[in-house]
């Protein structure tokens, strides 16, 4: 065929596309958690394994109907994995005692005011699946009290919790009597020792503390495929290691052992898993370094001085906030930029 | 030592491993030539021979205002002078040469059996700057806009070719053989054939501009077939080769420029001339190689068809103004019945609507897809994961610069820096989303007689 009857297609440069879609990105992500979802079922049964499959039904379904609100055209819900992940990592960070209809509950607030009032994917300020979570908290606080629900049902105080409980303590000796502060110093070195065993099973008061193994299992994943950048978690992780280390000891300054700090809660996860989500994190490597710095200084912070044990979720919502009004901001410096360079030789 | 290489960019597959070890072939005069008086757009070449005039091969036919010559690129009847299309956009005026056959070329850049360079050649880097550049502006040698297939190109590239009176005084000259757009691979094989006269051809320019320096640029990722240029240079202290990271769109003056750790003011034409670096083709090279030592004007250049549409890909010595549809035939043909033919690269590359346009001194190559398998790619929400900012070799931001141009705001787009565009399309070749963020900063009439 060189000649007559050959049709030449038309288009515009480039013609070939690099084989990365926003989709596959989503279901990378979603299966990079399952490892943890998985350790969480295998560890508090059907209770999870309920609010995993409840509040992913709950996300597509409010996902379908707002596209179809939306006058969007409907795609087969869970199609661009979005949805799918949103319901899924509320689930992950849901307080297990939480009563069984909260997580699909969750979930609606999630799609629906997260992330479609906004006008769907890319445009929602805020981490979707967090702002299920804390619309939750605030109309259902009595769910949120902070104890943790054991693998044998009964209830007991998360590490996390036991830490601040000694910390508070030991930060002010003079007003305790001596056998608090002997049981609150027993209560860190408990801690520490028992670090090895919790790192690789670590039941804490949600879903997503399960295993601090599997969730750094999961961020290797999203590392590699790269799902995600290292500049926010590399930032996140320093930030709160120094800071924890200068103002989380209970000798001084600098005493802070950053081992009673990362491990506990759902800082690890939602450093990897939520902090890194692209639409609501920056995209600028100087904002990327300085997102990540300020979630991990933020979670010290409200660990050490919060109202609440848990700081993550708070700092994150309120960096993803501040970065949303932020980023609105200067122009982005071109490296060549005719318009800026006049007058240069 | 840190690898040399810009910020940003992208990793196409390279798809050289063919096309890279096919020798160049030389194509027969086809019947007919057709030579572009307005190619590229600010160009005008204004005829000095009418129609039924007899030419012969190396004849002066047409010359700017400024009497920049075109040459007969072979011997035979001007036909016709009118409009014809173009690879660049739908028609431009040129001439058209029945080729009659009883006369040959002379021999132009990349014919066959080409003996390596005498010692007596040598003399003519003795010869004063001034002759120099003369015997290569009489020959025609147009800077290719280094390895482009960029829509554009340069504004005016004879403008641009040998600056008499650069602002910054050039100090060094640098042979751009990056060749970064997939499959294309004319430039290493002409670095594997006829090195010695690419290194002659260096020498002859860092002569003509004053330059005490010379590079060679080329991609780090297939070096053994370069032993013949390795060879050349070695003996030389003034010329050297640098090994830069192979990857997208490093042919780019801008981003070869800064793989070399200048940045520069401008991606409009020759960034390097502010510099004091002097950036030339390979194609340009040899022709300044020809045009002193055997009064050849520039009239043929090496291409390369590839692609999975077509039979045979092929690196192909081709007289300019030969119907790309000869150099198709001369490949085999299409595979297909629904082809995208694209002059230049994939990666920045302008499809084009027929295969009547005649290859010019601006056809890196062509690259032929098969039109079966071309994806059609949804378009789906930015989710700002920031990958074509990563990716910008210029540093700009192309997914704010595209809000802000589907809003409306040209104003905002500019001071984006929308002008610092270098137009590579590394960010739309990246996007997770598939949006088209190159189309919209710049939509480029498709060329060709497009509805």
């Amino acid at each position: 065929m060189t000649t007559g009857n050959v049709r030449f297609l038309t288009g515009h440069f480039p013609f070939i596309r690099d084989n990365d879609s926003v989709r596959k990105m989503m279901w990378t992500t979603a299966a990079a958690l399952a490892p943890l979802a998985a350790a969480s079922v295998w560890t508090y049964g059907l209770r999870a394994a309920w609010f995993i499959v409840s509040a992913v039904t709950a996300a597509c379904a409010a996902e379908w109907a707002a596209q179809g609100l939306r006058r969007r055209q409907v795609m087969a819900p869970p199609s661009d994995g979005s949805a799918f992940l949103t319901g899924l990592l509320l689930s992950l960070i849901l307080p297990l005692q939480a009563p069984p209809w909260m997580p699909a509950t969750g979930a609606v607030l999630a799609v629906g005011l997260g992330k479609q009032v906004f006008g769907g994917l890319g445009r929602n300020p805020l981490n979707p699946a967090l702002c299920g979570r804390f619309l939750l908290m605030l109309a259902f606080p009595a769910a949120f009290a902070s104890d943790w629900l054991a693998p044998d049902g009964l209830t007991a105080a998360s590490p996390l919790i036991r830490w601040r409980a000694a910390h508070t303590v030991l930060m002010r000796p003079e007003s305790q009597s001596a056998d608090r502060i002997a049981d609150a110093t027993m209560t860190l070195s408990r801690l520490i020792e028992t670090l090895p065993g919790r790192f690789v099973a670590h039941p804490g008061s949600c879903p997503a503390e399960t295993s601090a193994l599997l969730i750094l299992f999961g961020a290797g994943i999203l590392l590699y495929r790269r799902v995600i950048g290292w500049k926010i978690p590399i930032a996140g992780l320093l930030s709160s290691v120094l800071l924890f280390w200068a103002f989380g000891g209970t000798d001084g300054a600098f005493s802070g052992d950053p081992l009673l700090f990362l491990p506990n809660g759902a800082f690890l996860f939602m450093l990897f898993f939520m902090a890194t989500d692209p639409v609501t994190s920056p995209v600028r490597p100087i904002d990327r370094w300085l997102f990540g710095a300020g979630f991990g200084s933020l979670t010290v912070l409200l660990r050490l001085w919060g109202p609440w044990p848990e700081g993550a979720g708070i700092a994150l919502l309120f960096i993803n906030a501040i970065h949303a009004l932020l980023s609105r901001r200067k122009p982005t410096r071109p490296r060549s930029n005719p318009d800026h360079s006049r007058g240069m030789p | 030592m840190a690898r040399l290489t810009f910020r940003g960019g992208v990793h196409p597959p390279r798809r050289k491993s063919e096309t890279q070890t096919l020798a160049i072939t030389e194509l027969p005069l086809p019947d007919q030539l057709i030579w572009p008086l307005e190619v590229p757009p600010g160009t005008r070449f204004l005829p000095v021979v009418q129609k039924g005039d007899r030419i012969r091969a190396g004849q002066i036919v047409a010359r700017t205002a400024d009497g920049f010559p075109l040459h007969a690129s072979a011997s035979g009847t001007i036909a016709a002078i009118g409009p014809r299309p173009y690879p660049g956009g739908p028609e431009a005026r040129s001439l058209v040469l029945r080729v009659s056959e009883e006369t040959g070329v002379p021999d132009g850049p990349g014919a066959a059996g080409r003996r390596e360079t005498e010692h007596g050649h040598e003399s003519f880097l003795e010869k004063p700057a001034e002759e120099l550049r003369r015997r290569v502006l009489e020959a025609g040698v147009t800077d290719t806009a280094a390895g482009a297939g960029f829509p554009e190109g340069r504004p005016n590239p004879t403008a641009n070719a040998f600056p008499s009176g650069p602002r910054v005084p050039n100090h060094t000259v640098v042979v751009n053989a990056m060749e970064s757009e997939p499959s294309l691979a004319s430039d290493h094989r002409l670095l594997v054939e006829r090195s010695a006269e690419i290194v002659l051809g260096l020498r002859l320019t860092m002569r003509i501009t004053g330059c005490r320096k010379g590079m060679i640029a080329v991609p780090s990722d297939n070096r053994g077939p370069l032993r013949s240029l390795r060879k050349a240079v070695r003996r030389l202290r003034s010329v050297s080769i640098l090994y830069l990271d192979p990857k997208y769109p490093g042919h780019n003056e801008t981003a070869l420029l800064a793989s070399l750790g200048l940045r520069t003011a401008s991606s409009g034409s020759n960034p390097g001339g502010k510099k004091g670096v002097h950036v030339q083709s390979v194609t340009a090279t040899l022709a300044v190689t020809d045009a002193v030592t055997r009064d050849l004007p520039q009239i043929r250049r090496v291409i390369t068809v590839a692609g999975n549409g077509i039979r045979n890909p092929r690196n192909l010595s081709v007289p300019l103004g030969t119907p790309i549809s000869a150099c198709v035939s001369a490949c085999g043909g299409y595979v297909s019945d629904k082809v995208l033919l694209i002059h230049g690269g994939p990666m920045a590359g302008v499809a084009l609507s027929s295969d009547a346009a005649p290859v010019t001194a601006w056809t890196t190559g062509l690259t032929v897809l098969d039109g079966r398998d071309q994806p059609v790619l949804p378009e789906t929400a930015c989710i700002r994961c920031g990958r074509c900012s990563d990716c910008c070799p210029a540093g700009l931001a192309p997914y704010r610069i595209e809000a802000f141009l589907r809003s409306g705001r040209e104003d905002l787009a500019r001071l984006e820096g929308i002008a610092s565009c270098i137009r590579c399309g590394s960010c739309t070749y990246i996007c997770p989303a598939g949006r088209p963020l190159v189309r919209i900063f710049h939509p480029v009439p498709a060329s060709g007689r497009e509805a």
